[in-house]
């Protein structure tokens, strides 16, 4: 039953969309979160949504899934909207009553502002929609590696997501089992007050992360035995290789960046 | 009857694109007498029947009565059906949680609103039949052996004093000596008037200590009798992919020169004195 | 160069306990193992046979004694990686022992570590997935495979190493019937195809009716040493170290005590059969 937990919202592809090397797509997306910030003008804002809706038609994501994808921070964005639509006192008084005075530039701000967040959430979304985790991953660590010279940990932190991803559904699973085994012995979750309901946790947290350490040990011999030493000397089996697909999508993104400067400069 | 099922029928996640039927048209009925020993092979079922007995899954269809009480009914009793039928997970020594082997023992019958001097002689009674020393009850159960943590979770079932008691492969990953004490004390609680359901991969061990063994395979019950008539059907069970009892071999290799092997004999010793006597007597015969 | 894959002398393990004392795991045990050889070593909990699995491989260094692994001395630091390279080891767990979330990247984990190129990195991952009958399962996630499917792909993770040496300590414990025979079956296939060394180690007494060789743990000691046949010949001394025997030794010992004695001790429920029958004729 629990075999249908997916990590992420990743939705397996063979588009063109999915094919493109992740480290391009990392360093694409960054490139459109940034240059959605810049952007003032409101047809650049829509020059970019078409441009995540044409990716979304391409990689066959539902239209329907990537609005779906801004509910986490549908409040966010109402209160953000609400805040600068009171609070900017720039451009001219539109409207005022009792103590809220609305201005032409507020209305601007708390637009754009939105429109931006969306806009984020579109593209990133999109990101982990076309891309596994694993190759995320792994895409964040050669991108991180001439990092290393400062001693950033590039190598360990993504074995330590790797490490994270892989045990997600075995612990889930667990949790499940204990739950259940709990319930067995007439333990109740869901009753209770907040102070109830969290001390009823107990039996359920205490066995997970008892086994979670020696799963932990257990794994730390493994890897050792296959000769695990760091990343140090390791070679990869998945080769990252910049194809036509990777080119096309950066020319498209060059353009992209042309018109935004036009449109900062117009 | 105790424990009563019928035309029951179980889907997991009806009406989405993972709905699976685990289940299909059970039916069967269960006594406090018995010492029943299921079989079947992993993912055909096994788990999600047990777990109904006991109210942690509702049935998608049919009815399932435990004790009396109706479990097919949303209000059904399940503190009481999980007090009268006692579910052993498989690895139940992964649930411990308390520092001391008393507290632990004492969390179920505790959750049934047992306290005081009650309490204790339960937790007290419970070491005694598994078979723990009472110097380990402030021990923490996590310092233990395998062997014997696994003793204090099912002690941690006895101490509700369940009148049914289902066991899902209790032996797993054991040596041989842990699986024999297990048994026994599986076999000491039944005779104590328990009833009790094993889930288990041992034929040997099921068809020597069960009076009753029901297969399961893909959802349904495929056989149900007597050890003596489940495993008189080697074929099917082996094209299921399930192992039969060594004696049960035997009987079939030696089906063209002794036909009157006897197919109740699953014990070393008993085969051991049927082919003495059968050897002995071609001996005399020449 | 020898023709010994493993050879221990005199070595002794003890294990720190909470309390501050000591237990003593392996007790001044010798071994010689011979290259090629389908060794088994049974005992039960806590006889030593699981920390003897990782002194195989200088996971544990002996407190004294020394364990040589094709030719090379685990205690030499320099040598440890070529060691672990050399002898492969198999857990319990299949769950524990698995890194990554895809099948194929999992089994390339240790050729990654031992820096092999890619191109042959893939070659090896293809072939050792075909080795254990998984290669369908290449993109597969490891939470969607069964316990047997599981330690397959946990023995492929090993042979990409290409190892001399193939150590399962305890590896069907946790395994359903189907997936211990699975793993039972391919270790031998594999043993014949690539000509490995197989220490398998295990309290399930008829996985041993097939090795070439089986030895008895208990208290951190060998106790017995001889083929399938000679050890579960010996039931009383086999029951007083609380093991069992096979059904078949078992049934052989009975009417052997009657006066009914084989030439050879069937270990396997047909060889009883068949001794059954050519008594009769």
């Amino acid at each position: 039953m629990m075999n249908n937990i997916t990590v992420g919202q990743y939705l397996p592809g063979t588009s063109a969309v999915h094919r493109l090397d992740p480290r391009v797509k990392i360093l694409l997306t960054a490139f459109y979160i940034a240059a959605i910030f810049i952007a003032k003008k409101y047809w650049m804002y829509a020059v970019f949504a078409a441009y995540i809706i044409a990716a979304a038609l391409i990689a066959r994501v539902p239209l329907k899934l990537l609005l779906k994808s801004i509910r986490p921070i549908l409040f966010i964005v109402v209160f953000t909207f609400v805040m600068n639509l009171l609070l900017v006192r720039e451009g001219n008084l539109l409207w005022s009553f009792w103590k809220i005075r609305i201005y032409s530039e507020g209305i601007h701000y708390a637009v754009r502002l939105a429109l931006r967040l969306i806009l984020l959430l579109f593209g990133t979304s999109m990101l982990t929609f076309t891309t596994s985790p694993i190759a995320l991953t792994d895409a964040l660590e050669r991108l991180m590696k001439p990092l290393s010279v400062i001693k950033f940990p590039a190598h360990e932190l993504a074995m330590m997501m790797t490490i994270a991803l892989r045990f997600i559904p075995t612990l889930l699973e667990e949790a499940d089992k204990i739950m259940k085994a709990q319930k067995a012995r007439g333990a109740e979750f869901d009753t209770g007050n907040l102070f109830k309901k969290a001390k009823a946790m107990i039996p359920l947290l205490v066995p997970l992360f008892v086994n979670a350490f020696r799963r932990a040990d257990e794994l730390a011999m493994a890897m050792e035995s296959r000769c695990y030493h760091g990343g140090k000397g390791r070679t990869r089996l998945r080769v990252m290789r910049l194809t036509y697909v990777d080119a096309v999508a950066i020319g498209i993104n060059v353009l992209l960046l042309g018109l935004l400067i036009f449109s900062r400069l117009i | 009857m105790s424990i009563q099922i019928v035309n029951m029928t179980h889907t997991y996640m009806p009406g989405t694109p993972f709905e699976s039927t685990a289940l299909k048209e059970i039916n069967l009925q269960m006594d406090q007498s018995e010492f029943i020993g299921m079989i079947g092979h992993t993912g055909s079922g096994k788990s999600t029947l047990v777990q109904h007995i006991n109210g942690l899954l509702r049935p998608t269809e049919g009815k399932l009565v435990v004790y009396g009480i109706d479990l097919s009914q949303k209000n059904a009793d399940l503190k009481k059906v999980r007090s009268t039928v006692g579910l052993v997970f498989q690895y139940p020594e992964h649930q411990l949680f308390e520092e001391t082997v008393e507290a632990d023992i004492a969390f179920g019958p505790k959750n049934m609103g047992v306290t005081g001097e009650e309490l204790k002689e339960r937790v007290h009674e419970a070491m005694r039949l598994v078979g723990l020393r009472e110097d380990t009850a402030t021990r923490s159960p996590f310092e233990m052996s395998g062997g014997q943590r696994r003793r204090v979770a099912i002690a941690g079932v006895v101490a509700m004093r369940p009148q049914f008691l289902i066991l899902d492969e209790p032996t797993a990953g054991l040596d041989p000596q842990g699986r024999e004490d297990i048994l026994r004390l599986v076999q000491r609680l039944h005779s104590e008037g328990t009833g009790v359901l094993m889930v288990t991969h041992n034929m040997n061990d099921i068809a020597r200590i069960a009076d009753r063994v029901i297969v399961i395979d893909y959802g349904r019950i495929r056989f149900d009798g007597t050890p003596r008539e489940v495993f008189s059907h080697v074929d099917e069970l082996e094209e299921m992919g399930l192992d039969v009892p060594d004696a049960s071999k035997l009987r079939r290799m030696l089906k063209d020169v002794m036909p009157d092997f006897p197919d109740d004999l699953f014990d070393a010793e008993g085969v051991a004195a049927y082919l003495l006597q059968r050897m002995r007597g071609d001996r005399h015969d020449e | 160069m020898t023709d010994l894959a493993i050879e221990i002398s005199d070595i002794s393990y003890s294990y720190a306990l909470a309390d501050g004392g000591q237990r003593k795991a392996i007790d001044h045990l010798s071994l010689k193992v011979e290259k090629g050889c389908f060794l088994t070593v049974i005992g039960h909990n806590g006889s030593g046979k699981s920390t003897l699995a990782k002194m195989l491989n200088g996971l544990l260094l002996p407190d004294e004694g020394t364990v040589t692994v094709m030719g090379m001395d685990t205690s030499r630091e320099e040598m440890i990686w070529d060691i672990r390279r050399q002898a492969g080891l198999v857990f319990q767990n299949p769950d524990n022992q698995m890194v990554t979330t895809i099948v194929e990247e999992d089994v390339a984990f240790g050729p990654e570590n031992l820096g092999v190129p890619q191109p042959q990195i893939r070659e090896r991952v293809d072939r050792a997935l075909r080795s254990v009958g998984m290669e369908a399962y290449a993109q597969t996630a490891p939470h969607m495979l069964s316990g047997g499917q599981k330690q397959r792909i946990a023995i492929a993770g090993i042979l990409a190493m290409e190892p001399s040496i193939l150590i399962l300590d305890e590896a069907t414990a946790m395994l359903d019937p189907q997936g211990r025979k699975d793993i039972l079956e391919t270790v031998t296939r594999l043993k014949e195809e690539r000509q490995m060394t197989v220490i398998w180690i295990t309290h399930y007494m008829d996985e041993a009716a097939d090795a070439d060789r089986v030895v008895v743990m208990d208290h951190g000691k060998i106790v017995m040493d001889g083929t399938p046949q000679e050890i579960f010949s010996n039931v009383e001394e086999m029951e007083r170290i609380s093991l069992d025997v096979p059904m078949a030794a078992k049934i052989a010992k009975k009417l052997k005590d009657e006066g009914i004695e084989f030439s050879r001790t069937p270990v396997k429920i047909e060889e009883l059969a068949e001794k059954i029958c050519q008594f009769r004729s």
